[in-house]
């Protein structure tokens, strides 16, 4: 008869262990906190920065992969029966949420020895609160948002944000909107009860990644489910030039647009809250980031092609000019609605033109640069673990870039020298895939495995299309 | 010791029911055997251990087989070769139906399957 | 002794507008081992993720163990209940020994011994993650994980689908050891006719939504017949208009019939509307199924 703390216990560890990158990463944040203790006695600022990293890793990780962790358990049809595994599997989350405040706690209370953070008067028992409203939240608003591709792709910016900057500039965010978070987290976790009282086919929790099957991945051209085996290649209705730009348009411009409403609604209880420059900034940077990682699951075509090869009049050769040419029109078009958008902002609010500019130049680059990227990944099939984690390594870099070309908005040199490395990088990379398009025995691509149970990387794997 | 074939028409209680019987008439089980018990005759063919019992069952209610508390199913000592001309004629009543079916299916004369039949009688006696 | 364990009354389920289930209505005795047949689409799947609650019948209810729930919200019932999907919805990341490990805990009671014997005898390493098995391995370790607690009432659907011979063997020697420990109900779906015919007592056949063959499988097999007439024998009206007559056909110039309820009466019957019947052929269950959709 085991007790029912074991229960929780052992969802719990579920959640922190079920992905060898985040057992990995817990020893290594609990290593960063030893070093910044050992060094700390030496060094006064490694406190600081210690504490930054370790309450960083702390917050990112398990918001980012505990949600989709719980999603996955509750929305396993074997576990449906398991006896009261939802109620454990529930708990087990309040409870890491609990673990992970009770860290950013300690980090607090370690930076506060420092003088640059004294000025802080923060109270503890308000801190904490306030924290776990938001962990439990944001680990239920992510596995939800674990869903939708593009959602994956916002979180994933999410613990870098952490990592570099302050845990208490979050929590400033935090203070004063508490009962916004409050009233979040009790609809959130309501929803989850709701959920489990209808029947587990009708919960909406099948499979830790699904939604969004069909058309998003595939290109402007009509290719079908990758999840076929080539020579089944089916061509749908779902991959119609239609569905595809209206799934692009729903990104780069809905949801934005949806941000900067949300946070123009939050305005009203702060008016001093965002300021329209601020907006403007928000809008364009999410609007770059959605188009960008949009052009990098565009690297789908690379894998498509060789079910498309089957079917194709033509050589190699005709079929890579084929895609290039696929591959170009996309790319035309978006700098060509990135032009026109930033000419709107300009002609209506007279947004600095510096910045604009910035923006279309980011619109036209990086997108190359991430297809470009994304394809090289598929053409070397590398595993899925491997292919994440460089694809984080990218899309950080990329988040670096347009940060830093943000902060140093002056500095047109260090601009033009970014955009110049991106455009070289995304050139040769074009001439390696070129190259090895020719000649590539198509088996060794690699398709994307739909895997409804797997792992973050499986995850990263498909919501990606990388 | 038994054959039983799950994909024929014949249910599988019959089949073990028709060849105890028929072991038991023609004395390759006498009094006092000891059957399989019904776990092990149902894992050993991989059958319904319900099948095996429903036969033991019915062969038990004809008087065939006895159970004895905690010792597997007996050939019953009452059965052992007392069964009459009679009844083990219409024992071979299907079988000679069988054969004569055949033999008119055939299209061949009674003589020459009576003697084919001698001759197959002589064979076995050798 | 042998209570009712299920009962289906007058379930209808669809989807997207078209029913699948249209009226189901039997009942399930503890100790009973039911296979459940169907061609594909017939409904199968959809009637155990209905009995199990996944999915809420239009109408009807569907009782377990007495209690009548279309949810399964009652978690003391899920201790008696196991269930192997036709997905095996494992947990990829997972080794099977942690999964196990998981699910386990949330059990009264867990045979792990069994398990251990089990995973040997079907040959499923354990400790190899979910993912890096083969589809084999993964029903194998699908079925095992069901059995840990034993359940008094398992589902099964197309357990066997992607199991060589050797591996179906042992499965079913499996179930049968169930089966003989006593009181245990089996329900399970599979394609391969041959091994319902061995294991089961009892046939369900779903057919254009319905239960269309609820009986004792000894008993279908020898109330049904198929009859042969020589060629150019007359087929005369009473005949076909015989209730019970499935199925007629020609074949060449023979009349082929197929019977449900086969007795003497019939037979005297038909001996008189022709001459010189052939005798009644009894058919294998695989037979029945494919005369039966005909």
């Amino acid at each position: 008869m085991t007790n029912r703390f074991g229960r929780t216990l052992a969802m719990l560890w579920f959640y922190l262990t079920w992905m060898p990158l985040m057992r990995y990463t817990a020893a290594i944040a609990l290593l960063a906190l030893a070093v910044t203790l050992l060094l700390g006695l030496a060094v006064d600022s490694v406190w600081y920065l210690g504490s930054m990293v370790a309450s960083g890793i702390a917050l990112g990780l398990p918001l980012m992969t505990c949600g989709a962790a719980f999603r996955q358990v509750v929305g396993n049809m074997r576990i449906a029966l398991v006896p009261k595994a939802h109620w454990h599997a529930a708990l087990g989350l309040l409870l890491l949420a609990a673990i992970t405040v009770a860290w950013l706690l300690a980090c607090y209370l370690l930076s506060g020895q420092l003088e640059h953070a004294a000025e802080r008067t923060l109270d503890p028992l308000a801190f904490t609160l306030r924290s776990f409203l938001f962990v439990s939240s944001g680990m239920l608003l992510f596995q939800w948002l674990a869903q939708y591709r593009a959602g994956y792709y916002f979180w994933l910016v999410f613990p870098l944000y952490n990592v570099f900057a302050p845990v208490l500039h979050i929590d400033d965010h935090l203070r004063g909107n508490e009962p916004v978070w409050a009233l979040l987290t009790v609809g959130l976790w309501a929803a989850f009860l709701f959920a489990m009282r209808r029947p587990a086919r009708r919960r909406g929790l099948a499979g830790a990644m699904a939604g969004f099957s069909g058309g998003m991945a595939c290109g402007w051209f009509e290719f079908g489910s990758i999840t076929k085996a080539p020579g089944t290649l089916m061509r749908g209705v779902a991959d119609s030039t239609a569905n595809r730009l209206a799934y692009w348009l729903v990104f780069t411009l809905g949801m934005p647009l949806l941000v900067v409403a949300l946070f123009t609604l939050a305005k009203l209880f702060r008016p001093e809250a965002f300021s329209v420059p601020q907006l403007v900034s928000v809008f364009l940077l999410m609007n770059l980031y959605m188009g960008a990682v949009i052009a990098a699951s565009n690297c789908e075509w690379a894998i498509r092609t060789r079910l498309l090869w089957l079917r194709y009049p033509g050589t190699r050769a005709d079929l890579w000019r084929y895609l290039e040419t696929n591959i170009l029109w996309f790319l035309v078009t978006m700098a060509v609605f990135s032009l026109l958008i930033a000419t709107l902002i300009h002609l209506t609010i007279g947004f600095a033109p510096r910045l604009l500019v910035m923006y279309v130049v980011c619109g036209l680059i990086l997108p190359a640069l991430l297809t470009y990227t994304a394809i090289t990944f598929r053409m070397w099939a590398l595993p899925p673990l491997r292919q994440a984690v460089a694809l984080i390594a990218v899309i950080g870099a990329v988040t670096a870039t347009m940060v830093t070309a943000l902060m140093y908005r002056d500095n047109s040199a260090l601009l033009l020298a970014i955009a110049g490395a991106a455009t070289l990088v995304a050139v040769l990379l074009r001439l390696r895939v070129a190259h090895r398009f020719r000649r590539i025995d198509w088996c060794a691509i690699r398709p994307i495995r739909f895997n409804r149970n797997g792992g973050l990387a499986g995850g990263f794997s498909w919501t990606t299309g990388i | 010791m038994f054959s039983l074939n799950p994909n024929s028409g014949i249910p599988i209680y019959k089949q073990l029911v028709d060849q105890v019987r028929r072991m038991i008439a023609g004395n390759q089980l006498k009094a006092g055997d000891e059957l399989p018990s019904v776990r092990e005759l149902a894992v050993q063919h991989a059958v319904n251990p319900m099948t095996i019992s429903k036969a033991y069952s019915l062969l038990e209610a004809e008087g065939l087989l006895d159970r004895q508390r905690g010792k597997p199913m007996t050939v019953a000592q009452s059965t052992a070769g007392t069964e009459s001309k009679a009844a083990r004629l219409k024992r071979l009543a299907p079988a000679i139906d069988h054969l004569v079916a055949s033999a008119h299916q055939l299209q061949l004369s009674d003589e020459d399957t009576l003697c084919a039949v001698r001759r197959a009688m002589e064979k076995n006696n050798d | 002794m042998t209570d009712t364990v299920l009962t289906l009354d007058n379930v209808f389920k669809g989807f997207d507008g078209a029913a699948v289930l249209k009226g189901i209505s039997a009942q399930v005795q503890s100790g009973e081992v039911i296979g459940l047949l169907g061609i594909n689409g017939a409904g199968k799947t959809t009637l155990l993720e209905t009995i199990l609650g996944y999915a809420l019948p239009d109408a009807g209810t569907v009782s377990l163990f007495g209690v009548a729930t279309n949810v399964l919200h009652d978690e003391s019932l899920k201790h008696r209940i196991g269930f192997v999907p036709q997905r095996d919805e494992l947990l990829d990341q997972m080794t099977g020994r942690q999964f196990i490990e998981l699910v386990a805990r949330f059990y009264d009671h867990w045979n792990q011994p069994l398990l251990d014997r089990l995973a040997q005898e079907f040959d499923v390493p354990l400790d190899v993650r979910a993912s890096k098995l083969s589809v084999g391995q993964r029903q194998k370790l699908s079925i095992l994980v069901a059995l840990g607690h034993e359940p008094e009432l398992i589902f099964l659907d197309e357990p066997v689908a992607s199991l060589d011979p050797l591996a179906r063997r042992r499965f079913l020697q499996t179930l049968i050891d169930l089966v003989a420990e006593g009181d245990r109900t089996i329900l399970f779906s599979t394609h391969i006719v041959s091994d319902l015919e061995r294991v089961a007592n009892r046939v369900w056949l779903i057919k254009d939504g319905l239960l269309k063959v609820d009986a004792a499988l000894d008993e279908l097999k020898e109330r049904t017949v198929r009859i042969t007439l020589p060629p150019g024998a007359a087929v005369s009206d009473t005949i076909r208009t015989e209730e019970t007559l499935i199925h007629l056909r020609h074949e060449q110039e023979s009349a082929v019939m197929v019977f449900s309820h086969w007795d003497a009466a019939r037979h005297d019957l038909l001996a008189r509307q022709t001459n010189g019947m052939p005798e009644p052929q009894h058919l294998s269950l695989e037979e029945i199924f494919l005369e039966l959709h005909r």
